[in-house]
């Protein structure tokens, strides 16, 4: 039993860090902020020789088969410096569901970079909860119908869309296919509205298929969160301690020590919860892993915006500005917060699970 | 990363469920050893503790020189899962067991050990604390109870209070003033005093749910023997923060305890009905229990954390440093809950008791706002004033 990451995958964090350091950090983020398509192909290139494209992707696609707790790290990491681009959408979403459905070629062409993808679920007026559900009408593999909140949509070639007849295929390129930028306060993630009139597409399976690819999106998005979270608080200790009014460092403050600490449990309650989320997506009981993943979401989306928040607080005026970076960290966080479904939704799918079954409280140990 | 536990506590979970289902009476299940006790409950538990030291169950994680079985934390934890799922009592010196006890293997002379320590595990004798002081809570070392040595005996004169179990107790881990003249840490002993000498005084503690759970314990020039002396004299403060280095286990009940209050509110919240429908219903009801459900299955998540960091080795971390305090945000969270759960029968009978008992929660072992103090220095590195 351990909880912790191996040596070998702190190495690998290692790597990813020095890699998006020597990237620019946050001033690459900055520096995309109002890009259509925020990823450039150099950087997108450097992922991939860095393995993240294809770390989902199975051996025979080229991949390397990983695992969604080598995943978290990567999505930690991304979330430390707000890194924009498709990476979650596409290395683990459109990854994830071209493995279920078996599409090689495609896993082939997003392992080696030269393509991205993304999954068109929500809709208008909906709970993001009841995906499975979706409504986008088809009749004779024609679709017809509004997706929101489609992630990283331009500069993607395929989607993944959910309907009333499951899910399809659709290449972006196809004729009655719009995209529409959203606009979003956050400049370090990109959605869409899709809108689809008599668009052709090619039917792969149902809804239900692309359940644990849901998870472990939730799952990874929180991991992004944490680790933009946990930056957040970094900054604001780091500010505290070198800050000084009334002649003293404004960290020797109890009012601010008390802000900090509490920082800190609403951090490492989120990553013990967040790293049980990442290792049940791989442990095998489908249950177990959806559980996990909703807790996750709840927990995240509602306690890590509070995190960036508190951290603004700290650093006062300077909080308030476009300089400095910690408002970057609060933005992010505030897409985590409503990304597919706030707190609430996720807290009334969660009563669903644990609530409104015959025999409640999962407490048994083995 | 692997939460599964290690298969080869399997052996030791069914045995120990074998063994209280054999030998857990029924009078015994869901008995507190927390709360108000009559004489004959305390000497139910009593028995019930050594039936539990008898069969080497009440003080595991002691090195088996002492009458424990040297348990690794796996063991420790498997054993407090199952004594909650049995809802068995504990036992009755949980924290002479958890911190009184490795001050005496650590400090204690021969004698000491061979007579204290196996009447405390066996429950015979009761021990308490004899920490805090009227004037000395969270600023413990600014404790006042004076001691003076004469060459046989420490004479004893002042105040202690919030005892827990103070009222039954047979001996009292005591820390008194022997040097006022230094800096507050270093001019603090620690004695284990028999509670039965003359001069002693103890008065029970009614709390605000009405129970008489602690004491106040008055020395009024009580002459304690020389040999009550455990560790040096003036190095009382070092002597009583010693614990013991497998002690990480002890978090597993703070999340099973509010698991199983949890269990029994989403129960009640099928079973009762407003205006015909059950209250789990209500989408207002429902977000709250979610919401607590949710940090109850945080808390444990956090203790696998614990736990695992020493199963393989590593000093404790953040999670440990805010264990307590997020344990006892969800016990404020629970009570509330219960209220907007239960209605008016939240404020009766044991979730009463429980609604109120949440606030010793922040208070009693460290204070929300200490800790916070203590995590913001020591754990974040955040300057003094």
């Amino acid at each position: 039993m351990d909880t912790h990451y191996t040596a070998e995958q702190e190495s690998f964090r290692s790597t990813m860090r020095r890699f998006l350091d020597d990237h620019g950090g946050t001033n690459f983020t900055r520096s995309r902020w109002s890009e259509p398509v925020p990823a450039t192909a150099e950087i997108w290139q450097s992922l991939t020789d860095l393995g993240v494209t294809g770390l989902l992707a199975p051996e025979h696609a080229g991949g390397l088969a990983g695992n969604m707790t080598d995943m978290g790290i990567v999505m930690e990491e991304l979330g430390r410096v707000v890194h924009p681009g498709p990476c979650w959408a596409s290395c683990i979403g459109a990854t994830s569901a071209a493995a279920v459905f078996g599409l090689d070629s495609l896993l082939r062409a997003l392992t080696d970079g030269s393509k991205t993808a993304t999954l068109a679920l929500e809709e208008p007026g909906r709970s993001f909860t009841r995906w499975q559900q979706a409504q986008l009408a088809v009749t004779n593999d024609t679709l017809n119908g509004d997706k929101i909140q489609v992630p990283d949509a331009l500069g993607a070639t395929y989607l993944f869309v959910t309907t009333d007849h499951g899910v399809f295929l659709v290449p972006t390129a196809a004729s009655g296919l719009t995209i529409t930028p959203t606009e979003c306060l956050d400049g370090s993630r990109r959605f869409a509205t899709v809108r689809f009139e008599n668009v052709t597409g090619t039917r792969l399976g149902d809804n239900a298929q692309l359940a644990p690819v849901i998870d472990r999106m939730l799952v990874a998005l929180c991991a992004d969160g944490l680790g933009a979270a946990q930056r957040a608080l970094e900054l604001a200790v780091a500010y505290a301690c070198e800050r000084q009014q009334f002649g003293q460092h404004i960290g020797s403050f109890q009012a601010i020590q008390h802000l900090c600490a509490d920082m800190l449990q609403q951090l490492e309650l989120g990553r013990a919860g967040l790293h049980y989320a990442l290792w049940s997506q791989d442990a095998g009981d489908p249950r177990e892993a959806h559980r996990a993943a909703v807790m996750c979401k709840a927990y995240s989306a509602e306690i890590f915006p509070q995190i960036g928040a508190s951290a603004i607080q700290i650093f006062g005026g300077a909080g308030f500005t476009w300089e400095y970076d910690v408002q970057l960290f609060y933005k992010r966080l505030l897409s985590l917060q409503m990304t597919w479904g706030n707190s609430e939704v996720w807290l009334e799918e969660l009563a669903t699970l644990v609530i409104d079954v015959d025999a409640p409280a999962i407490t048994a140990e083995h | 990363m692997d939460y599964r536990y290690p298969p080869d506590t399997l052996p030791f979970r069914r045995e120990v469920r074998q063994w209280l289902q054999d030998n857990l009476d029924e009078e015994l299940i869901g008995q507190s050893n927390r709360g108000s006790l009559t004489v004959e409950q305390l000497d139910a538990l009593r028995r019930w503790n050594r039936k539990l030291a008898d069969a080497g169950y009440a003080a595991i994680s002691w090195p088996a020189e002492y009458g424990g079985r040297a348990a690794g934390v796996m063991e420790q934890v498997v054993l407090a899962e199952e004594m909650q799922r049995a809802d068995a009592p504990s036992a009755l010196n949980p924290i002479g067991l958890a911190n009184i006890a490795p001050s005496i293997m650590t400090w204690g002379t021969e004698e000491q050990k061979r007579t204290l320590l196996p009447r405390m595990r066996r429950g015979d004798d009761i021990w308490c604390q004899g920490f805090s002081e009227p004037d000395a809570g969270s600023d413990l070392a600014s404790l006042r109870c004076r001691a003076v040595f004469d060459g046989n005996d420490f004479i004893v004169n002042g105040q202690k209070v919030w005892n827990t179990l103070g009222h039954f107790a047979d001996y009292c881990q005591l820390l008194v003033r022997t040097d006022p003249d230094v800096p507050k840490h270093q001019g603090i002993t620690c004695l284990l005093v028999d509670m039965h000498l003359p001069g002693i005084t103890v008065k029970p503690l009614t709390t605000l749910t009405g129970a008489e759970e602690f004491a106040e314990i008055f020395f009024t020039d009580v002459r304690v023997p020389k040999s009550a002396l455990l560790g040096p004299i003036n190095q009382g403060w070092q002597v009583a923060m010693t614990t013991l280095s497998n002690e990480r286990a002890g978090v597993a009940n703070l999340h099973l305890g509010v698991r199983k209050k949890i269990a029994r509110l989403i129960q009640a919240a099928q079973e009762r009905k407003v205006e015909g429908k059950p209250v789990s219903q209500d989408p207002v009801v429902r977000q709250r229990l979610a919401r607590t459900y949710l940090y109850g299955e945080y808390q444990k998540a956090l203790a696998d954390v614990c736990i695992a960091g020493e199963l393989n080795g590593r000093p404790p971390g953040a999670e440990s440093s805010i264990t307590k305090q997020s344990w006892s945000d969800i016990e404020h969270m629970i009570a509330e809950t219960s209220a907007s759960v239960l209605g008016e029968e939240a404020h009766r009978g044991s979730w009463g008791d429980n609604r109120l008992y949440s606030r010793a929660t922040s208070i009693a072992g460290g204070t929300t706002q200490i800790n916070k103090n203590i995590i913001a220095r020591r754990v974040l590195g955040l300057p003094k004033a």
